[in-house]
């Protein structure tokens, strides 16, 4: 019984990390006013622009080779090459949201519009690049499985091991962001500003802060966790292997999490893990009791998107906290008044 | 001026998705596709399909990806017959309903429908590939490398092209090792990566050693290879996504087929029709079907001898995928076999919604 609730916890956390890492972004970007849905698109290209990193870095020696032609290799992957994947991946997944930030700042144009056009642009551009476009076969190639933070003998230590030792890089990560977000936006003279700029961007200006400044900077940082979480997916969750819209509704899911958690670090937290516990825990109790019947199959199916909503509004529902918690200007354009 | 920019970005991008090649009275063939060509499973075979037709002096082709199943279909397909296409594959079964209706709206243009089985007008077939031929296989394997007596499955959605393939292989294993059990797992999904690997890791921490997918991505294949199991490839090759952990794939087949229609449609010869392909065209060892298993690995060499005999003899028409006698769930023996069949007609298998003896779980009548 301790060893299947290890397995859903372990599971959890491959199926948690990537919502948390989009959404701990996307919550920055929204608290300083900007509502960007181009989650997806975001995660799909920063998704893609890791695995081509990590292919183009990985170790491969050569094992059959014909006239300088390799027909068979020995790939591996280190934890260096993996770092800088994910650099990678951030970083583009950054200058793909630039283009939503020049949309949206300079050129003023509506949120919602220039969101949904990037998440159309992401999936669109990832397939093709994805394709043939750089001379190689993104879809066929093959890359290595990145290594575990430890020696692999330490994931047989029970309980720490496949909870701790066996995780990938990206999971403590997303630990660590969280509470430096948290820290940041609650507890830092930077992130009242990003809060000042989110509440009232007339206001923050006239005190002389640099609104579409903080703004642009907020929206590059939502793109480079989506592109981490974008790379998480490619890489890391099942073993590397890029395919077009892998990310299957990942982004709107990071994007609704936020708005049930009333925008609080903790809930988006707690979010993330009811939902990566339910969807571990289903298909376990559809193997174990196999003569369960479709009807209640189907529940289960459903129960993942179920859940995690109904408990965060039930805990989020006081209408004073959600006042308090959403950014005033959110969505809105700013034009400054002379 | 930037609300204007930004709308015919997005606009331009909703229909980025599209390849399409310029056409001068050429015959012009479309393709809708429910998922990505790089899936490298059920899409990807699809479009190497289409790229068959494509090679063929005179024919173009067209594809639109990621089209959703249901009602939303009608819009893609509508636009590949208003664009002068004479053949259009719509090639998921959810796309059934949606072809039906345009077809009836372009009587000119010839549609092709996979999986299905409504031919409401003149101008609409039917095809899909025996794959449960490439499960009896399948079965027989699994019967004779799993250790553990578990088999774990998982499972798209409860319609007979999925049920039918349960049964093909639940009846080949039970035959050869009564022990054997089957647990089934409903994702209720044909593509997400996911998904696909959640279920699998739950049946690998359950005790199954050996992973069966009716699903359309590589990730069973790829947890089966990280937690040291056995799993068969779907729809396309998966062999280089589990080097440990593959034991056969069966591989979708459409080009001959493909090629065959965009023919009868060029030469005017093209008639609505029924096909149902297995590992070969009539399944009395003819020309090469709509089936096909690659890369038998990982198991003994007297497994693999018997297994490729099995596919043989499936391939000549030597033996039947569902031999009677057959006994349904609850022990009754199947009506075909009551009315002196020797095996289950193809009335039945397309119909199929009940399990066969010695599989549990229910399914909606």
């Amino acid at each position: 019984m301790s060893l299947l609730i290890i397995q859903i916890l372990a599971a959890s956390m491959l199926l948690a990390t990537p919502l948390l890492l989009a959404a701990i972004g996307e919550l920055v970007v929204e608290k300083s006013g900007v509502i960007n849905l181009g989650v997806e698109g975001m995660m799909l290209i920063g998704g893609l622009a890791g695995f081509i990193a990590l292919y183009q870095l990985q170790t491969s020696i050569c094992t059959l080779e014909l006239d300088g032609v390799c027909f068979a290799s020995d790939n591996s992957v280190n934890q260096l090459q993996y770092i800088g994947a994910l650099l990678i991946a951030a970083l583009v997944g950054a200058a793909t949201a630039a283009v939503f930030g020049f949309l949206t700042q300079h050129f003023r144009a509506n949120h919602i519009a220039a969101g949904l056009g990037l998440t159309v642009l992401g999936a669109g551009l990832s397939n093709s690049l994805g394709g043939n476009f750089f001379g190689v076969d993104y879809t066929a190639a093959i890359v290595a499985k990145v290594p575990a933070l430890f020696p692999a003998s330490w994931t047989a230590v029970p309980v720490l091991g496949p909870l701790v030792f066996g995780q990938n890089l990206l999971v403590p990560f997303s630990f660590v962001m969280l509470v430096a977000v948290w820290f940041f936006l609650s507890h830092t003279r930077a992130g009242l500003v990003v809060r000042a700029v989110g509440e009232n961007h007339h206001s923050a200006y006239a005190l002389g802060y640099p609104v579409i400044l903080v703004r642009m900077l907020t929206i590059m940082f939502g793109g480079a966790m989506a592109g981490l979480a974008g790379a998480f997916i490619v890489i890391a969750q099942i073993a590397p292997k890029w395919t077009e819209g892998i990310t299957v509704g990942k982004g709107w899911l990071a994007l609704a999490l936020i708005l049930f958690a009333t925008w609080r670090p903790g809930r988006v937290l707690l979010g993330a893990y009811i939902f990566g516990i339910v969807l571990a825990l289903e298909p376990r109790l559809k193997a174990i009791f196999s003569n369960m019947s479709l009807e209640l199959s189907y529940f289960l199916t459903a129960l993942p998107y179920i859940v995690p909503v109904v408990v965060l509004v039930l805990i989020s529902r006081n209408p004073v906290m959600i006042r308090r918690n959403a950014p005033a200007s959110l969505g809105q354009a700013f034009e400054p008044r002379s | 001026m930037n609300r204007a920019l930004t709308t015919l970005l997005a606009s331009a991008l909703t229909f980025g998705a599209v390849v399409a090649t310029p056409a001068q009275a050429e015959t012009k063939v479309g393709f809708i596709y429910v998922g990505p060509p790089g899936d490298l499973g059920w899409t990807y075979r699809h479009d190497i399909g289409r790229q068959a037709v494509e090679a063929l002096d005179g024919f173009t082709t067209t594809a639109l990806e990621n089209v959703p199943e249901g009602p939303e279909a009608v819009e893609a397909i509508t636009q590949l017959a208003e664009t002068g296409h004479d053949l259009i594959f719509t090639t998921s079964f959810g796309f059934m309903d949606a072809t039906n209706e345009v077809a009836g709206n372009y009587p000119d243009v010839k549609f092709e429908h996979a999986t299905g089985y409504i031919r409401a007008h003149e101008n609409v077939s039917t095809y899909s590939g025996r794959f449960y031929e490439g499960r009896v296989v399948q079965g027989y394997i699994a019967a004779n490398v799993t250790k553990t007596n578990k088999i774990g499955y998982i499972a798209s959605f409860p319609i007979p092209e999925v049920i039918r393939g349960i049964n093909a292989f639940m009846l080949e294993a039970k035959k050869h090792n009564p022990d054997v059990e089957v647990e089934i797992v409903w994702v209720f999904t044909w593509f997400d990566p996911a998904k696909e690997a959640a279920a699998a890791q739950a049946l690998i921490d359950n005790g199954a050693d050996i992973i069966a997918a009716h699903t359309d991505s590589p990730a069973p294949m790829q947890v089966a290879e990280a937690a040291g199991v056995n799993a068969y490839g779907q729809a396309s090759n998966m062999s280089r996504f589990g080097e440990t952990a593959h034991l056969v794939s069966t591989v979708d087949d459409w080009d001959s087929y493909y090629v065959e229609r965009a023919l009868a449609v060029a030469n005017g010869t093209w008639e609505s029709q029924d096909s149902w392909w297995g590992f070969t065209k009539d399944g009395m060892g003819g020309e090469v079907g709509m089936v096909h298993l690659a890369d038998y690995d990982n198991m003994p060499g007297d497994v693999m001898a018997e297994a490729k005999a099995i596919e043989a003899a499936l391939a000549a028409g030597d033996r039947h995928s569902f031999p009677c006698p057959i006994y349904m769930q609850d022990g009754a023996l199947a009506e075909d076999c009551a009315n002196g069949e020797t095996h289950l007609t193809d009335g039945t298998l397309l119909g199929m919604n009940w399990y066969i003896q010695g599989i549990d779980g229910t399914i909606p009548q």
